[in-house]
């Protein structure tokens, strides 16, 4: 081992991992997601000899033990309504390939959203969403992962939903004498609401978690690249970040104290109309930066209502000042806390790609797969609106 | 078995070469007045879209090499990406009948049925709002639904595809192995039969994942980008629906009687390998 070589230096030093799956659960149904996930990610810890190649300098070949891997599989125990549901594109829905909304008909859409959120939700009399119906199949999902993870040093459930949140922030915006509107659901937010929740109910060792240690949360339907593993997120996420250390005439930041605070790695940086934007399908945090994240996030969220809207909700949508996208929140929020941002320029750099943005797309059938929708339900609502 | 159009099928790849050895016309060139579009062309013109894809294969159209007499009739079972390895200017794809030795390939109709579920409504490229491309789903359902209602080109039997075919070559001739690794005694049609039925390795998937593979011209195997991109995107489909049927015994049966005549023309069992211990 070269100790010289970033890589190397990463082996010696990261002391965990943690690897967060948060968001809505497409592709995991498919035997290509735990090909391409799973199985990847146990490179980290092993040289898989399932391939026939020889084994890659990002995967585990040492003699010793390597670093703990802790899984933290996040969902939401309600479905929730998103815009393919509502027919905008009914195949990224994870029902049918077949539309089941006439979505360029008003009339037919609105009947569409109606009968799905009937489907979906509980209202009280003033018709405000107090629970979900759809319920997550627990004894299916915990089964599918515990297999696709069995190499791990621990797989942890984490089960969270939003709908007090939504009527939280609702009043917390209204006590400041802020009238917003009233979301229905934590919509995009989930992928760093999950992570918050994953921080709650598993404290003690999130709060063990160092400089040295290793935090890369993302969507499910990411694919890695197969002659990378974790090793290879901790390599960026330590040590590319900063110019070579052993390099005299190179500059070197770490003189600088640059490394003394947190760090997160995002994918495609951007400054938009001045804002700090990056990819949101992945980060990676050090442990600090885990922790900062997860204990100042819903401050953040508190802070303007335009931190909280989702996309299309803010006033003036394209002119507004504060205009803003999802892409915007994690980077802005990690600006506002004096992170170390750290960037690849766009996520094959890192050997990632997710499934729902190939060419074509490759998904599942996911709502029938870990919900309790049933191609009857759909093909009522194809009879009534398409 | 009994070969009910007494055709001859190998199922070896000791008989294929004994048979071809037997052969007096395989030495021939083809008829002069063979026609067709050359393979690297067809590629080009079928991603441009000059070409209809579907209505192409749904011809039954046969690779040709100009320096022998025989003609590989497309029966959907192997991957079109394949015949990137074959090209060169001596291969073409034709539609028209031509006076040829015709080869035919039977495959596990598993294989078959995943490999072309790939043109199973593909032809939704966009949604309504013209905003994403043909989506590859598979799903239990999906599969299901396909297996008991689709009756399109792809999902044709494979008995009426090799009807007049002169020979039917079992899949279990074909070498699942790296070429290099086998040895034959027929040279002069080593390169061309083998490159015909060389069957992909799955690690060739990876090299379009990554950032050198992907989006480049690496050599003559990616040379059709957009091309291959649209062929290799469905391997996560084609990987995903394998396992879907061999773990489920209800799309099992649905397979097994939708394609009961191919399972007993070739003596098949049904497949219970992995996608990836078997490719």
């Amino acid at each position: 081992m070269d100790n010289n070589r970033p890589l190397d230096r990463a082996k010696n030093t990261v002391d965990k991992f943690a690897l967060i799956l948060t968001g809505a659960p497409r592709g995991v149904s498919l035997q290509a997601w735990d090909h391409r996930l799973p199985q990847v990610y146990k490179n980290t810890v092993s040289s898989n000899d399932s391939w026939s190649t020889s084994p890659h300098d990002y995967w585990w070949q040492e003699d010793r033990d390597p670093p703990e891997v802790h899984v933290f599989v996040c969902a939401t125990n309600f479905d929730s309504m998103d815009r393919y549901l509502r027919g905008e594109d009914p195949r990224l829905a994870g029902l049918d390939l077949e539309p089941y909304i006439d979505y360029e008909n008003q009339k037919k859409s609105t009947l569409a959203f109606d009968m799905i959120d009937d489907i979906l939700h509980y209202r009280d009399e003033h018709g405000t969403v107090t629970g979900g119906k759809m319920k997550l199949k627990k004894e299916k999902w915990e089964k599918h992962h515990l297999k696709a993870w069995d190499w791990a040093t621990s797989v942890n459930f984490v089960y969270w939903d939003g709908y007090q949140m939504v009527d939280d922030m609702y009043k917390h915006f209204l006590s400041q004498g802020i009238e917003t509107i009233r979301l229905e659901n934590t919509t995009w937010q989930n992928q760093y609401l999950h992570m918050l929740a994953a921080y709650e109910q598993h404290k003690e060792f999130f709060d063990s978690l160092t400089e040295q240690s290793v935090v890369f949360r993302h969507r499910y339907d990411l694919s890695f690249n197969a002659y990378k593993s974790l090793w290879r997120v901790a390599q960026v996420l330590q040590t590319d970040g900063y110019s070579n250390q052993n390099d005299p005439s190179a500059w070197n930041w770490h003189e600088q104290g640059f490394c003394l605070s947190p760090k997160v790695m995002v994918p495609n940086l951007h400054i938009f109309r001045g804002l700090v934007s990056a990819g949101d399908y992945w980060n990676a945090f050090d442990g600090p930066g885990t922790q900062l994240f997860a204990k100042n996030y819903l401050d953040y969220l508190k802070q303007d209502p335009d931190h909280w809207r989702p996309v299309g909700e803010t006033l003036d949508y394209g002119t507004h000042i504060k205009w803003r996208v999802p892409e915007h929140s994690l980077p802005q929020f990690c600006m506002q806390h004096n992170y170390t941002i750290l960037h690849l320029r766009d996520q094959e750099h890192l050997g990632t790609r997710m499934l729902s943005l190939k060419d074509p797309p490759i998904l599942d059938q996911w709502r029938y797969e870990w919900y309790d929708w049933t191609p009857e339900m759909v093909e009522e609502i194809r009879q009534k609106c398409s | 078995m009994i070969n009910i159009f007494m055709q001859q099928i190998s199922h070896h790849w000791d008989q294929l070469m004994q048979h071809i050895g037997n052969q007096s016309n395989f030495n021939t060139d083809l008829p002069s007045n063979a026609t067709g579009i050359p393979t690297s062309e067809f590629y080009n013109q079928t991603v441009d879209g000059n070409i209809d894809r579907h209505s192409f294969f749904e011809s039954k159209p046969r690779y040709l090499n100009r320096h022998t007499n025989i003609g590989f009739v497309w029966n959907g079972g192997n991957c079109e990406h394949n015949q990137l390895f074959t090209i060169n200017q001596d291969w073409f794809i034709s539609t028209d009948p031509v006076d040829v030795y015709e080869f035919g390939i039977l495959w596990h109709p598993l294989l078959r049925f995943v490999i072309n579920l790939k043109y199973a409504k593909h032809a939704m490229h966009t949604n309504r709002t013209g905003h994403f491309r043909g989506t590859y789903m598979a799903g239990e359902h999906m599969i299901a639904d396909v297996l008991t209602n689709d009756n399109n080109w792809y999902m044709t039997k494979q008995i009426d595809n090799l009807k007049n075919v002169d020979h039917i070559i079992h899949q279990n001739c074909i070498p699942y192995i790296y070429k290099d690794e086998l040895e034959y005694d027929k040279q002069v049609y080593r390169e061309q039969i083998q490159n015909f039925l060389y069957c992909r390795h799955l690690n060739e998937n990876w090299k379009l994942d990554t950032d050198k593979w992907w989006l480049t011209s690496h050599g003559r195997h990616f040379m059709h980008r957009r091309w291959t991109r649209w062929l290799d995107r469905h391997i996560d489909m084609e990987m995903s629906a394998w396992h879907y049927i061999i773990n489920s015994q209800e799309l099992t049966d649905l397979l097994r009687q939708r394609y009961l005549e191919d399972f007993e023309l070739g003596s098949f069992e049904d497949m219970t390998a992995d996608y990836v211990d078997w490719a």
